[in-house]
């Protein structure tokens, strides 16, 4: 198997520089990092990829079993660094990615020796005396929102994005491609996202772990950030003045500093 | 509208303002600030959501207006869309209103940058979609019942080839209840055949505290009461004008059966219904056949001071069908012994009824005083009539147990091996013509002899003992003979046991399995010996004499 052409990897930056991986979060794909990741290609070796199912990722790949559960995806990502002979590197994680972070860092702390986690939430259910911030209802809701998104897609994507120049008025909509993915893939990786539980994980981690809090952040509250920061020995808790769940698009140059400062 | 066909031209009171134009326009307008924070919205937006103006500008961020999921949504699709492209369109949402109600829109928002690129203010419309929403909600209702029922279908397929695959009522019936509980999420199931002769209904796989009853070829779908009742459905097993059993599924809680779903669960009763009484009536088929078969073979080996003869007879388990294999021991007149194994090509009713009468005719060949050659050859005359017979292979012993003198001859059989007093073994290889019916009636079998001292014996076979796919007939016998002077003992009864252990491959059950073990006893009674002797001699010589048929 191609793990390269699989989670569509590309790798920038110093060869000999320390690795930093960028994983996206649910919804999008590396896109989300690229008012990020060029700071860093001076100094490190940079990393990006699509999930499977999502991006330019090999849809065909897609396998129900193994990304049934967030194993599956630490999984491809252990795959991808054994791939480039990553070693040391430092991951960063946004949304769901922190939780694949934190799997795949415990699995192998040789190759994966730091976690940036950006907005991470080990459950988002609430449960028994924990607040996740959602009920069921909630992440129902959202599936069927994700469904009637998609009902207004066009599903033959494909032979837009492979382009076409005497049509150039896809162009237009080859733009818009950001963030579309296969609808089934997307509720399953919904469903994945955010029925998991990895509050138990969170102690397994042992390498050193930055948490980056959102200020108004929907999906991940400051007391779900502060919960991992407890949970995760050795990490420190940095609270963004950036609003909202993406301060990689949102406010890039605090992120950017946050990360190089850990790094 | 009359004004417009007004001559001179279009009706200046018709020139709008273009703040009527914002406010009253025909959908939603809202601007925000890049956090999502309200500056300003129009008047429709207003009317449309019930707020006041006051409760939202510098208020409320854009989000916040959304349901739950559709945060989710604009947190992980719709912001980060607008921050990378600049445009997001045809985003459908529910905007909560401010009495809780919900209106579905479809959003389209541009993001305004400033010249240095920094992102200034967010622009939305918003177009009513309750409609289409209704609309798109048939369509993905009905895209679920499509592919509901095609999983319906193809669960029915399977639990078909489940049950047509598994062996027995028992494997059908566990089959049959695994698929039905996982294809409707039943919590507790059981199936139940109706006994043919008490009528009684019997319960033959059971998975938790199901309540049976027996409801004929009713089927009951009890939706159930909340917090009272379970909802269960118990349904006919088979065809409906004539069930053979009773099926019940239960679930926790209440539960809905759409007539869709009530369908494919009657489908899967007849499905499973007909698999158990197919099983049934081949169960029936088969205990008739083992029974005639075991009748066929019925009767212990004589018992008798001069000699023991202790026999096995396993079939195959991987064969329904019962096999033509047969022993037989026999007491002949003036004393003497004879002893038969065979095997008839094929398997079932058939290859068992033609055992039947082959084994008759070798009794009734030998016991008109004929040589093993000469009872073959009458033999070869005699599956000229039956034609199952025909291709059987036999081996035929006539043993004086007085004297150790043994009259051998052999159909295609496998050699037997003989027992010296110590238990060595060894393969008799002379007495050998090919199987019955090959050559033709007339043609001559050949015949051979060896002797038996006190304490000596021999074994007979048929190949299930000593032969596997994988190699060739000289290394399983081979292995017989080693197989043989490793046994503890070469008594008879010994024998029987240790040898099928030590050369049946575990779980290789492939084949039926026929051995006989004779062995002259070591002690020779006194006060018999004499005129059994001179009987004995006297028929040999009389056997020698007789011309070959």
């Amino acid at each position: 198997m191609d793990v390269v052409r699989r989670n569509n990897v590309k790798v920038t930056g110093r060869p000999d520089g320390r690795p930093i991986v960028f994983a996206h979060g649910f919804g999008c794909d590396q896109h989300m990092w690229r008012f990020v990741a060029p700071a860093f290609e001076a100094d490190h070796r940079v990393v990006l990829f699509d999930h499977v199912g999502a991006g330019e990722s090999d849809l065909s790949a897609y396998d129900r079993e193994r990304h049934g559960v967030l194993e599956g995806y630490a999984e491809d990502v252990l795959e991808i660094c054994r791939e480039l002979r990553l070693s040391n590197a430092i991951f960063v994680g946004h949304s769901v990615s922190a939780m694949i972070g934190v799997l795949a860092a415990a699995r192998d702390p040789q190759r994966i020796a730091k976690l940036v986690l950006v907005g991470p939430s080990p459950r988002y259910i609430d449960d028994n005396g924990y607040t996740g911030g959602f009920s069921h209802e909630d992440i129902e809701e959202l599936l069927e929102s994700l469904d009637s998104n998609f009902l207004g897609w066009s599903s033959t994507m494909a032979p837009v994005i492979m382009g076409n120049a005497d049509r150039p008025e896809l162009g237009a909509e080859l733009t818009e491609s950001f963030c579309r993915t296969d609808p089934d893939i997307a509720a399953s990786f919904a469903r994945v996202t955010f029925m998991s539980d990895n509050r138990s994980d969170l102690g397994t981690v042992r390498v050193p772990t930055l948490v980056l809090q959102c200020s108004d952040d929907a999906i991940a509250p400051r007391a779900v950030g502060e919960y991992v920061h407890r949970k995760i020995p050795d990490s420190t808790f940095v609270q963004l003045a950036a609003t909202g769940h993406c301060p990689n698009l949102s406010a890039p140059e605090e992120t950017i500093e946050a990360i190089r400062a850990f790094a | 509208m009359g004004r417009l066909e007004q001559p001179g031209g279009v009706d200046e009171r018709l020139d709008e303002s273009a703040e009527d134009l914002f406010e009253n326009a025909p959908c939603g307008y809202l601007s925000a600030a890049p956090d999502g924070t309200l500056i300003r919205v129009n008047a429709t937006f207003l009317r449309w959501t019930g707020y006041r103006r006051e409760e939202l500008i510098g208020v409320k961020r854009f989000q916040d207006l959304l349901s739950a999921g559709g945060r989710i949504y604009h947190e992980t699709h719709y912001a980060p869309m607008l921050r990378l492209q600049g445009i997001v369109r045809e985003i459908a949402v529910d905007i909560v209103g401010a009495n809780g109600g919900r209106l579905p829109v479809l959003v389209n928002s541009v993001l305004v940058r400033d010249a240095g690129g920094e992102p200034q203010v967010v622009r939305t419309t918003l177009f009513d979609a309750t409609e289409r929403k209704l609309y798109e909600r048939e369509l993905v209702a009905a895209r679920d019942r499509e592919r509901l029922s095609r999983e319906r279908t193809e669960r029915l397929q399977r639990l078909t080839a489940v049950v047509a695959a598994a062996p027995g009522a028992q494997a059908i019936a566990s089959a049959a209840i695994g698929e039905l509980m996982e294809a409707v999420g039943a919590e507790r199931a059981g199936i139940a055949v109706r006994d043919p002769d008490t009528r009684e209904l019997q319960v033959l796989v059971r998975h938790g505290e199901v309540s049976v009853d027996d409801g004929g070829r009713d089927a009951e779908f009890d939706e159930g009461e909340e917090g009272r009742r379970d909802a269960a459905a118990r349904l006919p097993l088979g065809a409906a004008t004539a069930p053979i059993g009773r099926l019940w599924l239960e679930f926790d809680g209440t539960r809905r059966f759409e007539s869709e779903e009530r369908g494919f669960l009657l489908a899967c009763a007849v499905q499973a219904g007909l698999a158990l009484e197919r099983a049934r009536l081949y169960e029936t088929t088969r205990d008739v056949a083992h029974t005639l078969q075991r009748s066929l073979m019925a009767g212990a080996p004589p018992r008798d001071s001069r000699f023991e003869v202790a026999t096995l007879y396993r079939a195959a388990v991987e064969h329904l069908e019962v096999g033509g294999d047969w022993h037989d021991a026999f007491l002949l007149a003036g004393g003497k012994v004879g002893i038969v194994v065979g095997a008839v090509v094929g398997r079932g009713l058939t290859a068992a009824s033609a055992m039947g009468q082959l084994r008759s005719a070798v009794r009734a060949l030998a016991g008109a005083d004929l040589a093993p050659a000469e009872v073959l050859g009458h033999l070869d005359t005699f599956v000229e009539q039956v034609d199952a017979a025909r291709y059987a292979t036999l081996a035929y012993a006539q043993v004086d147990p007085d004297t150790g003198g043994v009259a051998f001859a052999s159909a295609g059989h496998l050699p037997p091996i003989t027992l010296a007093p110590d238990g060595d073994p060894h393969l008799f290889m002379e007495g050998r013509s090919p199987p019955l019916g090959v050559t033709g009636p007339g043609s001559s079998r050949s015949q051979g002899h060896f002797s038996l001292a006190p304490g000596a014996g021999f074994l007979l076979y048929t190949d299930g003992l000593v032969e596997r796919r994988t190699e060739s007939i000289d290394a399983g016998l081979e292995r017989m003979l080693e197989a043989v002077r490793a046994s503890p003992s070469s008594r008879p009864a010994q024998l029987v046991e240790t040898l099928p252990e030590a050369l049946l491959e575990r779980g290789s059950t492939d084949d039926d399995v026929c051995l006989l073990s004779f062995r002259r006893s070591k002690l020779r009674p006194t006060g018999r010996g004499g005129p059994r002797r001179a009987v004995a001699i006297a028929a040999r010589s009389l056997a020698g004499e007789r011309p070959r048929l």
